[in-house]
C-alpha cells in the first residue's frame, strides 16, 4: 500500500467531491430538503463543458463557460419547480428532487446519447513525488478547487451576500423581517450551488470519463461528505469530503486477504466504492447525527 | 430453385466471390420474405461494436438478396442497450411478438446466455455472434457460435504474448464478467503451461469512472507482460490511466490484448502505442476482399473491418445459407441445416467456420496485429 499515493488520490477525489457536497449542504441549510438532483447539475456541467470543448473551444475557457450556464439553469429549475413547492413538507421537495434527477439525467441521454465522452487532448504529464505520481491533470484540479473553495469561503464570510445567506440558514423568518430579500439570495444561491457542482463534475470528467452515471456516482459520496462534516456547515462538507475520498482510497487499497474466508490476495473493486461512502454516512448518522461541526445552519 | 441460388453462389465464393454478383440470380415462382431475428448493443457500453456488426450483416443481406431475389431475408433488429435487462425485453419481443424463424445475437457473452436460453425454450435456433465465453457449450442444442470460445483465444494470446516478449512474469486485468473471467482463467492456464507466473490478477468492474486502484494493483508485483481484457471506453480509460500514471511505460510493447480492433478505435493513440493482440478478423481471402468491396460501395472506402462487422457478415450468410439448405423457414429446419452451413461456407471470420458438436466453431485461426499511430497493423511475432 503506497500511502504518498493514497493520500495524493485522496486530496484529488476530496477537492471534486468538495465542490459538489459544498452545494448539496448550502441547500439543505437554506431550504431544508436534501436535493438529489444536485449530481445532475454536475452531470449538466461536466456535459456542457464537453459540447464547448468538442466545439473549439479552449477547455479553460468551456469549463468555466459551462458553470455559469449551469448556475442559470440551476436558477431556472428553483423557478419552474422547487419555488412552486417552497413550503411544502421536506418529503415533497425530496421526492420533487428525485424525479428531477431522474428528469435531468434523461435529458441528457437524450441529446448526448448513452456513450461515455472524454476530453480531448494529449495525455496528462505524471510526476514523481514522494513514491507516488501526480498528473498535471491532477495538480490543476487540486489548484483550481482550492481557489473555487477559497472564493466561496470569502464570499461566505466578507460579503453582504454571503452574510445573508447565513441569516437566512439560521432563522428565514429573521431574515425576512430584517429586510433581507429572500428570494433574490435563494436565486444566487441555486447560481452558485450549481456552478460549483459543474465545476466539480467537469473535473471529474477531465480525469476520468464523462458518462451519464456521473451524477449518481458523485451524490451519495457528496451527502456522505455533507452529513460526515454536519449537514448545513460548508467548512464541514470540505473536511467530510476529504475523509470520504481517504476512506474510499485507503479501502481500495487494503489487501483483504488476513480475512479467514480470503483464500490469496483478496482487494475491493472500484465498483464497490459506492458502498464506502454509504457506509461512513450511516456510521456518522448512528454514531454522530450532526456530524464532525455539529451541523447547525450556514457556518 | 431457390436451394440452388445460394449454394451455387457459394460454389464460386471459395474460388472468386466478385464473380456471385455477376451470377444470374434464378428467378423462382413464389416470393418468399424469411424474418431474420437480431438481437444487439446498439447503444450502451458495446455500442459500437454492435453497430459495426449491423454494418456487416447488411452488407451481406443486400449480397444474398440479390442472389436470391425469390427468397428475400429481412432483419428485425432490437437493441438490448448492453443490458442483460433489456436484452430480455429485445429476445421476448423477437421471439413472441415477431415470431422470428431464428436469431442472430448477442455481442456479449452476459447478454447472450440468458437470452440463447429463451430462444431455445422456444425451440428458436441462437447464432451467438461475438459472445465467446465457455459457458455458451452449456447453451445446449439450437446454439450455434460464429466464433470460438475463450479456451482458444485465452491460451493463443498468452502463448503469443510469452513467445514475443520471451518474458515470464505476466499481469492479467480483465472485467468481472463472465467473458473476462473465463479469459483469465484460460490465460492463467497457458501461463503456466508455457513456463511462466501469474504475478497479479485484477478484476474490474466496467463503465466505472475511474481504475487506478485497480491499475496499481496490477502493477504493483513488477509484470513484465500484461494481459488486459478490454473494450470500448475502458479500453479507454485503462490505457489512459495506465499511461499517466507511468505504468504503461513499464511494459513498453508488452500489453496484449484480444481482439486489439476493439480498443484501437476508442483510445487515445498515444497511450495505446506498441499494443498488440490477435484478432480473428485474420483472413485476408477472397470473402474478405468481397466484403472490402461491398462495404466501400455501401460506406466509401475509409472504414476499417474489424471483426464485428466480419463477424456480422458471416452471421447472415451461414444463416441464408440454412435457410437455403432446409429449403424452408421453419425453426426446426434451420437449426437441423446451421452445422451444414457452417461446415461448407467459407468466411471473413474465419475460413474454416465448421463447428462442434456444441455448436461452437472449433477452428479458429488469429492473426497477429499491433497498434502504431492509432491504427491497426498486421505484426510478426519475435
Amino acid at each position: 500500500m503506497n500511502l504518498t499515493q493514497i493520500l495524493i488520490n485522496s486530496l484529488v477525489r476530496a477537492s471534486e467531491l468538495g465542490l459538489i457536497a459544498m452545494g448539496v449542504t448550502l441547500v439543505f441549510s437554506l431550504l431544508r430538503f436534501a436535493n438529489f438532483a444536485h449530481g445532475e447539475l454536475a452531470l449538466i456541467g461536466a456535459y456542457l463543458a464537453y459540447a464547448l470543448s468538442a466545439a473549439g473551444l479552449d477547455l479553460w475557457l468551456a469549463i468555466p463557460l459551462s458553470a455559469v450556464a449551469t448556475g442559470f439553469i440551476a436558477v431556472a429549475i428553483d423557478k419552474a419547480l422547487f419555488a412552486r413547492v417552497r413550503t411544502a413538507p421536506g418529503l415533497v421537495l425530496l421526492v420533487a428532487s428525485m424525479g428531477l434527477s431522474l428528469f435531468l439525467k434523461n435529458i441528457v441521454g437524450a441529446i448526448w446519447g448513452t456513450k461515455s465522452y472524454s476530453f480531448e487532448g494529449s495525455l496528462a504529464r505524471s510526476f514523481s513525488f514522494a513514491g507516488g505520481f501526480i498528473t498535471s491533470t491532477q495538480v490543476t484540479i487540486l489548484v483550481v478547487s482550492v481557489i473555487a473553495m477559497l472564493c466561496f469561503h470569502l464570499l461566505l464570510s466578507h460579503t453582504r451576500l454571503g452574510r445573508a445567506m447565513r441569516a437566512l440558514a439560521d432563522d428565514s423568518e429573521l431574515a425576512r423581517a430584517r429586510g433581507i430579500r429572500v428570494e433574490a439570495i435563494i436565486s444566487r444561491v441555486w447560481f452558485i450551488v450549481g456552478s460549483y457542482a459543474a465545476l466539480g463534475g467537469a473535473l471529474i470528467g477531465l480525469e476520468t470519463v464523462i458518462s451519464l452515471e456521473l451524477g449518481y456516482s458523485v451524490i451519495l459520496p457528496a451527502f456522505a461528505a455533507a452529513v460526515l462534516g454536519g449537514i448545513g456547515s460548508v467548512h464541514g462538507a470540505m473536511l467530510g469530503a476529504l475523509i470520504i475520498g481517504l476512506a474510499e482510497n485507503i479501502v481500495l487499497a487494503i489487501d483483504w486477504s488476513f480475512l479467514p474466508f480470503a483464500f490469496g490476495p483478496l482487494y475491493i473493486d472500484t465498483g464497490y466504492k459506492l458502498a464506502v461512502a454509504f457506509l461512513v454516512m450511516v456510521a456518522v448518522l448512528i454514531l454522530r447525527p450532526r456530524g464532525l461541526f455539529q451541523g447547525t445552519s450556514g457556518d | 430453385m431457390i436451394r440452388r441460388s445460394i449454394l451455387k453462389a457459394l460454389a464460386f465464393s471459395a474460388i472468386s466471390l466478385p464473380m456471385l454478383m455477376t451470377t444470374p440470380a434464378v428467378q423462382a415462382q413464389d416470393a418468399q420474405t424469411v424474418d431474420i431475428g437480431v438481437l444487439l448493443s446498439m447503444t450502451g457500453s458495446l455500442g459500437r461494436g454492435g453497430n459495426n456488426v449491423v454494418l456487416g450483416m447488411q452488407t451481406a443481406l443486400e449480397e444474398v438478396n440479390a442472389l436470391s431475389p425469390s427468397r428475400q431475408f429481412r432483419l428485425v433488429i432490437e437493441d438490448d442497450e448492453s443490458s442483460p435487462q433489456a436484452a430480455m425485453d429485445g429476445i421476448r419481443k423477437l421471439v413472441d411478438v415477431d415470431k422470428v424463424p431464428v436469431v442472430l445475437g448477442t455481442v456479449g457473452s452476459a447478454t447472450t446466455i440468458p437470452t440463447a436460453s429463451y430462444s431455445l425454450s422456444k425451440n428458436i435456433p441462437h447464432v451467438g455472434l461475438t459472445a465467446s465465453s465457455p459457458d455458451v457449450r452449456s447453451l445446449g442444442k439450437g446454439y450455434f457460435s460464429i466464433i470460438a470460445t475463450d479456451e482458444v483465444m485465452g491460451a493463443a494470446l498468452a502463448k503469443f504474448a510469452m513467445q514475443d516478449t520471451g518474458k515470464k512474469k505476466v499481469g492479467i486485468i480483465v472485467a468481472n464478467d463472465a467473458y473476462g473471467v473465463g479469459l483469465a482463467r484460460r490465460m492463467q492456464e497457458a501461463v503456466a503451461a508455457n513456463g511462466g507466473e501469474v504475478v497479479s490478477e485484477v478484476r474490474y468492474e466496467a463503465g466505472q469512472p475511474d481504475y487506478r486502484a485497480e491499475l496499481q494493483r496490477l502493477f504493483s508485483p513488477k509484470p513484465e507482460i500484461v494481459l488486459a481484457v478490454s473494450w470500448g471506453d475502458n479500453a479507454r480509460l485503462l490505457t489512459k490511466q495506465a499511461y499517466e500514471m507511468g505504468l504503461m511505460q513499464t511494459v513498453q510493447g508488452a500489453w496484449y490484448q484480444p481482439y486489439p480492433a476493439e480498443i484501437v478505435n476508442a483510445c487515445i493513440a498515444e497511450a495505446c502505442e506498441d499494443v498488440k493482440g490477435l484478432d480473428i478478423a485474420a483472413d485476408r481471402g477472397e470473402r474478405f476482399q468481397q466484403l472490402r468491396t461491398s462495404l466501400e460501395t455501401r460506406v466509401g472506402s475509409d472504414v476499417v473491418i474489424d471483426w464485428f462487422i466480419g463477424v456480422g457478415y458471416d452471421a447472415v450468410w451461414v444463416t441464408a445459407l440454412a435457410v437455403d439448405l432446409a429449403n424452408s423457414a421453419e425453426p426446426a429446419a434451420i437449426s437441423a441445416a446451421l452445422p451444414k452451413a457452417f461446415e461448407i461456407y467459407r468466411g471473413v471470420s474465419d475460413a474454416d467456420m465448421s463447428v462442434d458438436a456444441d455448436g461452437i466453431q472449433h477452428n479458429q485461426e488469429y492473426g497477429s496485429f499491433v497498434i502504431k499511430a492509432g491504427k491497426l497493423e498486421p505484426y510478426t511475432a519475435n
